[in-house]
């Protein structure tokens, strides 16, 4: 089928409803087996077991294949995909964790987390968010605020953040959290004026 | 809230989205409007989340991992169509036609794959920041280091450095970009092999700075090398 083989990503979904979105239509099939590939390589980097990534892999198809209709016309195939799978990562993780706070807890290097709240006890945490993102910005590498938003808002175990971004170290993703904090902690001492307290 | 908590909704603040942030479709056109490049070069939250999609959607497949791709990848398309099929879904299954094209398009993939990878990785980072410095602050009579400089494949195994005259000992300066130093250490040579405990921190994607400083034998500094940097790519 040359004809449908060429068709975009959203030509085939457009076709597909105009055909009143048959279970089992070729074009599903044909967008589908484009896509297979990416989303199981991504499943597998979060979970690091091939079983759970299948599983994993094939909720995310049959959820896209449930909302299809509610797939806005002049948006991109692709990125509403990759929205899906990350949201439904978060959500298995976030399932299968009771508490996931505690379970990240040994991260958090006495040093750093000691001065940090007395230095900034007065101010309100949205300004502080502020100031944190600026200091980001200015003090960290790309590779460390990428692990730092895996880890902080997408919420991701360690473990799944070291396979996805192919971090080769002993420690993984670990070792860039300690080091980004270490260094957002001297970022903030010296943007007081103040003594760096860290030697 | 508890210290931890507190801190973690600082962080999560200051990483998530805004209410400036442009959709991702935005981000990712292939020809980003003045107003959303604008942005892009001055928002963290979207530089990553523009590096991630990329991570999703050219990432390459690495050889420990192929197999266990493939499966997956078949595995989903058996059930996901199964799921989907009005027919029994055995005979769906072992159609000859669907087995053809699910294993064109994983080969189809894996050639594809290699090589774009890291091609749109770097073109996502911004480059280094200002206070890193460059060769311009050479000087006239300054140690020449040669290894490891800029960015590299793997874990460098030595400091190399050109010997410098009438010098007692060296030594050499480790630290991170924001200065503050992880490791020194002395020799006579004019290089050092790299100690595990060094090896440890040099992190794939994360810059290091180095120098070199030679003493006389009476413990004088007489000259010290520019600071360089260097990176080990990621993978
Ligand atoms: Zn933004």
């Amino acid at each position: 089928m040359p004809a449908m083989e060429s068709l975009s990503d959203e030509e085939l979904i457009s076709q597909f409803r105009g055909q009143g979105c048959q279970a089992g239509d070729k074009r599903i099939d044909i967008l589908f087996e484009r896509h297979y590939p990416r989303v199981s390589l991504w499943c597998l980097r979060f979970t690091g077991n091939r079983d759970t990534a299948a599983d994993l892999s094939q909720e995310i198809f049959l959820n896209v294949h449930k909302h299809l209709d509610s797939f806005r016309g002049d948006a991109k195939f692709s990125t509403w995909l990759y929205t899906i799978t990350r949201n439904q990562c978060r959500n298995k993780w976030r399932a299968t964790q009771a508490t996931p706070e505690e379970s990240m807890e040994p991260i958090i290097e006495a040093s750093a987390a000691d001065s940090a709240p007395d230095a900034y006890s007065l101010l309100e945490t949205s300004e502080l968010a502020g100031r944190m993102k600026q200091l980001m910005q200015d003090a960290l590498e790309p590779i460390e605020q990428r692990v730092m938003t895996l880890h902080y808002v997408d919420e991701m175990p360690l473990e799944s953040i070291t396979r996805l971004l192919g971090l080769t170290n002993a420690s993984g993703a670990k070792a860039y959290i300690v080091s980004a904090r270490r260094k957002l902690n001297a970022a903030a001492a010296r943007s007081k004026g103040g003594p760096n307290v860290h030697k | 809230m508890s210290t931890s908590n507190w801190e973690r909704e600082v962080m999560r603040r200051a990483l998530e989205q805004t209410a400036d942030c442009p959709v991702l479709d935005e981000l990712t056109a292939e020809s980003r409007s003045v107003v959303v490049e604008a942005h892009l070069k001055s928002c963290a939250h979207c530089q990553n989340e523009l590096a991630l999609f990329s991570e999703f959607s050219t990432a390459d497949v690495r050889p420990q991992e192929a197999g266990d791709v493939s499966w997956v990848a078949v595995k989903t398309a058996e059930r996901v169509k199964a799921a989907l099929s009005p027919a029994p879904w055995w005979k769906t299954i072992f159609a000859p036609q669907f087995v053809k094209q699910a294993s064109f398009g994983m080969a189809a993939l894996l050639m594809v794959a290699s090589g774009a990878f890291y091609a749109s990785r770097t073109s996502t980072e911004p480059a280094f920041p200002s206070e890193t410095p460059t060769a311009s602050t050479l000087r006239a009579s300054s140690i020449q280091l040669i290894e490891p400089l800029e960015d590299i494949n793997s874990t460098p195994s030595s400091f190399q450095w050109e010997e410098f005259t009438n010098c007692s000992d060296y030594q050499v300066i480790v630290s991170e970009v924001d200065r503050m130093q992880i490791w020194s250490s002395r020799t006579t040579k004019s290089g050092m092999p790299i100690p595990e405990q060094l090896k440890k921190q040099v992190l794939p994607g994360k810059t290091l700075l180095w120098k070199v400083i030679a003493y006389d034998a009476a413990g004088k500094q007489l000259a010290e090398s520019e600071t360089r940097k260097f990176r080990v790519a990621v993978k």
